[in-house]
This record gives C-alpha cells, structure tokens and sequence, in this order.
C-alpha cells in the first residue's frame, strides 16, 4: 500500500486493533514478526517461534512450501489462544522476496450463525430449566400429598384392626357364653334333681316306714346328680380358667412362662362346639411339652384365627367334613408350628394375597379381610417369627409358623 | 433488602458479563428470604430496562446486551425452587404466554409466566419466536383461562398482530393481555380495536389484574 493517511489507517488498524492474524515468515517457517492481534490471541512472543509450532497440526501434514506453491485457496488452519481455546482461522500465503506472508481470518458470517444457535440453545435450555423446576415442585407437592393420604389410611387401617381386635375379642365372649351353657345347664338340671330327691328323702323320713328300694333310688339319684354337677362344674371351671388365662393375656401385656401345648388345648376347648357342629375332627399332635416366655394370648389368637378361617372357608362352613392337624415342635432354635387342614383350598390368586389387610373372599357375608393380616402381624411383629402359607385346591391349606425362642428365659423354659 | 447501592453493584457487575458475582448477590438475597416479586422487579426488570436504554442510545453493543440478558435468565433458574413451591392449593386456572413469531427477547414473557406461577395460577410458557400455528396448537391442547402474548422490539409489532388476531378468530372466549417493551414505541391503539385484549404495562400492574381476576 502506498503510504496515504488513509492506507496508514488501514495499516494501524490491520496491525493494531483487526481481529486477524498476520505473520511474517522465513521460508524455513520461522515467525520474523506478528500484529498485535496474533500475539495478542495467542498470547506469547512470536518471533522466531516456528509456525509449525504455532498451529495445531494433528498429523503433521502442514508444509509452508507446498502452501505458497500451490493454489490461491485459503487454508482452514486451527490456532489455539493464550487459555488453549482451539479457533480456526481461514488462511493464505503469499511469498514476498524470500519471506512469506500468512494472513488468518476468523468467518464473520459462520460466527455469527453459530452464536445465534447459541442463543437459541440458551434460551431453550433456560426454558427447559424452568419445566424441570416446576415439574419437581409439582411432584414434591403431590409426593406431600401421598404421604398425607398414606398416613390417613394407615390411621384408618389401625382403627379398623383394633375394631377387628374388639370383634374378634366379642366373638371369643360370645363362644365362651355358648360353651359354658352347656354344662352349667346340665349341673342346674342335675341339682334339681338333687333337690327333688332331698325332698323325696325328706317326706320318707316323715313317715313312719321307709321302703328301702325307695330310699336307695334317690340316694342313687343324688349319687348320680352330684356327679353330673361335679363333672360339668369342673368343666365349667376349666373353661373359666381357659377364657380366664386369654382375656387377661389379651387385655395385658402379661408377659410369663407358659405352656405352649396348653394353650393351644386351650383354643380347641374354647372352639369345641364350633369343631364339632362342622362335623370337623381336630388333633393337637405334640412330642414334647413345650414351655415358652411372652403373651400366650398371641399364640390362642393366631390359632383361634386359622381355625376360625379353615371352619369358614376351607370347610364352608360346615357343608364339608374333614380334619384339622396341629402338630408342635421344636427345631434348633425355633419353635415350629404345623397347621393343617383337609379343606376345600384355595386359589393361587386368594394364596398370594391372603396376608393383605382387607383381602376376602366372603366381603358379602361379613368378612373383614383382617383376621389372616392380624395372624401375620402379630407373628412377625410381636413373635419375631414368620408365617408361610401353602394351600392346594381340593386338598387343603397348610400354615408353617416359626417362632424364635431367644427371648426365652432359660432357667424358666426348657433348654434350647 | 435491595438498596440502591446494591442494585448498582449488580447492575455493574451485569453489564461488565461477571456472571459469578451476579449469582453471588441473588443466591445471598434468596437466601435471605426476598419477595421474588421485588427481586423481579427492582433487579431484573430495572437492570434490564436499563441495558435495553442503553442499547438504543448505541453505548452498548448487542453481543452485551445478549450477554446481560443470557445472564439475567440464568439467574430466574435461581429463584425457581422457591417461586414454584406452593403452599397453598393452586387457583385451578391456566394461562399460556407466548412471545410473538420472530420475537427473539423471551425472558419478559417469562417474567410474566412466573408472575402467574406465584399467584397459584399454571403457567405454560412457550418461548421466543413461536410460529402462530404452534401456539395456536397449544392452546387448543391446554384450554387456557388467558393468553398473554409478549414484544420487546416495536419492529415486530406486526407479527404480535398476527398472533391477536389468530387467537381472537380461534378462540373467541379468551381473554387475552399483551405486553412488553415494545409499546413504550406505540401500537397500543393497534391493540384497542381487539375485543377481550388487554396491554399491561408492568409486572405491577399485571399482579394486580391477576389478583383482581
């Protein structure tokens, strides 16, 4: 350029302030001088630092000569700037005597589409930020909402249960009326026979003769009353004692050492009309007496239950015939219980969900659904044991209870 | 909370790209519990307006004023965990806002869609430079209550009459409001020939036709 005011205004600007590189290069490609751009952007001296050193050149494929030599096109070459930001600069070489001059522009118009996307992605990524925000903030809220929902339904569920408790705790009186009924029936029919001898013996004595034959019946009728009145008392007695022995234990935590075959014996009792009217035939089978420390009233209700249910369900409630088994034991550690009943089964549908609170089968007829969730409850939760459920249709439902018996006190209970 | 000194400590800090210490002033306001509706305002909205007035008096460069407004938008993504957490049940009704076609400065439609989110209503919100077709798309999807539309630049004016105008034939039961800086340049008497279409000049004001709504 000739040297006009406005040539050196370019010149200034080319070499100060243009967002260009411009090199002046040996023919051996060594810097001999850069604008202010160049070192500016690249951010160390120059001169004399080689060009190949400069560029960043993968494959070592860049050759100063064949790029002056060959055609006038400009060459994409990759500088990286003072921080290692890679930048590619569009490039020409032009020999000048014997030094080359090397020219690198950025595109303007590439720049400029390029940071319009940017922008857009920006923008759209914020945009999508926002969503995000609102969605978490929408599911934390609902989250809160379920939580509620699930402890409302759980206070629910508690109430229903305890319901269920006093039910079944209802049911147990009301058996117990049904079975001591019987024998205090009988002892107040046999005491008035009793009476109605006394008397007899008593208008005998008023006469001046007693026929012996006369005197003998009804001393043998009393004999025979006071039996009947001795026996069904002591029935009678027992059953107190049973029914006695499992409102205390459930109405406490009566925590002690008991008999586990006792208690069991216990629930056949206190069922026994109801065994025996469903033409049903149960048989505690046990080896050894087992002696157990805790709340006996958590075994007679798990057992009341499974009866309960193998009466309704398994045996229709007396339209079938069959047997139930119970059979005790222990095992290293645990106490293992085996319940079995010749019932009509189940389905595997009924099988996989007869542990959930509120399942049934006979909704229609009163069922609640809770009496197998309470048998659960209270064997993993307050025995620490568990409770297995087999059950074929046409053959009948199996229970496998085990109960650990680390809680026991050893001096009190058999050894383990 | 934001006094004078502060705002112009962030406002300096916005125009010179330190996005850091932007963050740093608006974490530590949240942290201290400011009404986001004053954080939109007296921060965002004024340092905002001001990068735009001096935009048009050309002492600031477009790539700057891209710059502060990328920054700006970034920093409602901090106030977004307390803007959507709502303690109360929502109002049940929804608003869509959509910048108009060619319409590139979204971040005051988004304003106005939180300005909505904080007063319990649900905010869609459609971005920059949405075609009509698509919003008109959307609304007949989402079945808003209301419709804003939002203009920063006057030269768009047409497309955001467009966008009315659609709305207006499509949904003639919508309400609709419209707003930006834009009508600091005119088109408000564009706006008054469109029945149920309403321009709201300010994030104030629009606060104040949603409580009043």
């Amino acid at each position: 350029m000739n040297n006009t005011p406005v040539s050196d205004a370019v010149n200034s600007y080319l070499e100060k302030k243009a967002p260009v590189l411009f090199f002046m290069l040996d023919l051996e490609g060594k810097i001999l001088s850069a604008n202010e751009y160049a070192t500016r952007f690249i951010g160390r001296p120059l001169t004399g630092v080689r060009f190949n050193d400069v560029i960043v050149d993968f494959s070592s494929a860049f050759d100063l000569l064949t790029a002056v030599k060959g055609p006038p096109e400009e060459q994409m070459i990759t500088v990286c700037d003072g921080s290692g930001t890679p930048e590619t600069f569009y490039f020409t070489f032009k020999q000048i005597k014997d030094k080359v001059l090397a020219f690198g522009r950025m595109d303007a118009d590439e720049l400029d589409t390029m940071r319009k996307e940017v922008l857009d992605l920006n923008r759209e990524q914020n945009n999508l930020v926002r969503e995000l925000h609102k969605t978490n903030a929408r599911l934390t809220q609902k989250k809160k909402d379920l939580a509620q929902s699930l402890g409302d339904l759980k206070a629910a569920q508690a109430k229903l249960i305890e319901s269920e408790k006093m039910a079944s705790l209802g049911r147990l009186v009301a058996g117990f009326a049904h079975e001591v009924n019987t024998p205090v029936g009988i002892a107040l029919t046999a005491s008035s026979s009793i009476l109605e001898s006394s008397d007899q013996i008593d208008r005998m004595l008023m006469q001046d003769e007693v026929e012996e034959d006369d005197l003998i019946s009804a001393l043998e009728t009393i004999r025979d009353a006071s039996k009947l009145v001795f026996s069904n008392l002591n029935r009678s007695a027992d059953l107190v004692g049973s029914f006695k022995r499992t409102s205390i234990d459930q109405s406490f935590d009566n925590l002690s050492v008991y008999c586990l075959n006792d208690t069991i014996d216990d629930v056949l009792t206190t069922m026994g009309i109801k065994i025996k009217k469903a033409s049903v035939k149960a048989v505690l089978n046990s080896r050894e007496t087992i002696n157990l420390y805790g709340n006996p009233g958590d075994i007679f209700q798990v057992i009341s239950n499974l009866f309960e249910n193998s009466l309704l369900h398994g045996f229709e409630n007396g339209r079938l015939k069959g047997k139930i088994l119970i059979d005790i034991r222990k095992k290293g550690k645990e106490v293992l219980i085996r319940y079995s009943d010749t019932g009509k089964g189940m389905s595997g549908e009924t099988l996989g969900r007869i542990f959930e609170p509120f399942y049934t089968t006979l909704r229609a007829r009163g069922g609640t659904g809770l009496g197998m969730y309470i048998c659960h409850n209270i064997v993993t939760a307050r025995l620490n044991g568990t409770i297995e459920c087999s059950s074929k249709q046409g053959e009948g439902t199996r229970f496998l209870i085990t109960i650990p018996i680390t809680r026991v006190k050893k001096h009190e209970t058999d050894p383990v | 909370m934001i006094t004078d000194k502060l705002y112009q400590s962030y406002f300096n800090y916005l125009l010179n790209g330190k996005r850091y210490e932007c963050t740093q002033i608006v974490q530590e306001l949240l942290d201290k519990d400011v009404d986001i509706h004053t954080l939109y305002e007296t921060l965002f909205q004024n340092s905002l307006y001001e990068v735009g007035r001096l935009w048009e008096l050309n002492k600031i460069s477009v790539a700057r004023e891209h710059l502060a407004t990328a920054i700006t938008e970034s920093l409602l993504n901090l106030a977004y965990p307390k803007l959507f957490e709502r303690e109360h049940e929502g109002t049940g009704k929804s608003v869509v806002i959509s910048c108009a076609a060619n319409e590139y400065h979204q971040i005051g439609g988004k304003m106005v869609a939180d300005i909505f989110e904080l007063n319990g209503w649900d905010s869609h919100f459609l971005g920059a430079n949405t075609p009509v077709d698509h919003m008109l798309e959307y609304i007949q999807e989402t079945g808003p209550d209301l419709v804003c539309l939002s203009l920063s630049i006057f030269f768009n004016m047409p497309s955001l009459k467009s966008g009315v105008e659609a709305v207006r034939s499509n949904f003639r039961h919508t309400d609709i409001l419209v707003g930006g800086q834009a009508f600091k340049w005119g088109g408000l008497d564009t706006i008054k020939k469109y029945a149920a279409t309403e321009y709201i000049p300010t994030l104030d004001e629009l606060e104040k036709a949603i409580k009043s709504s």
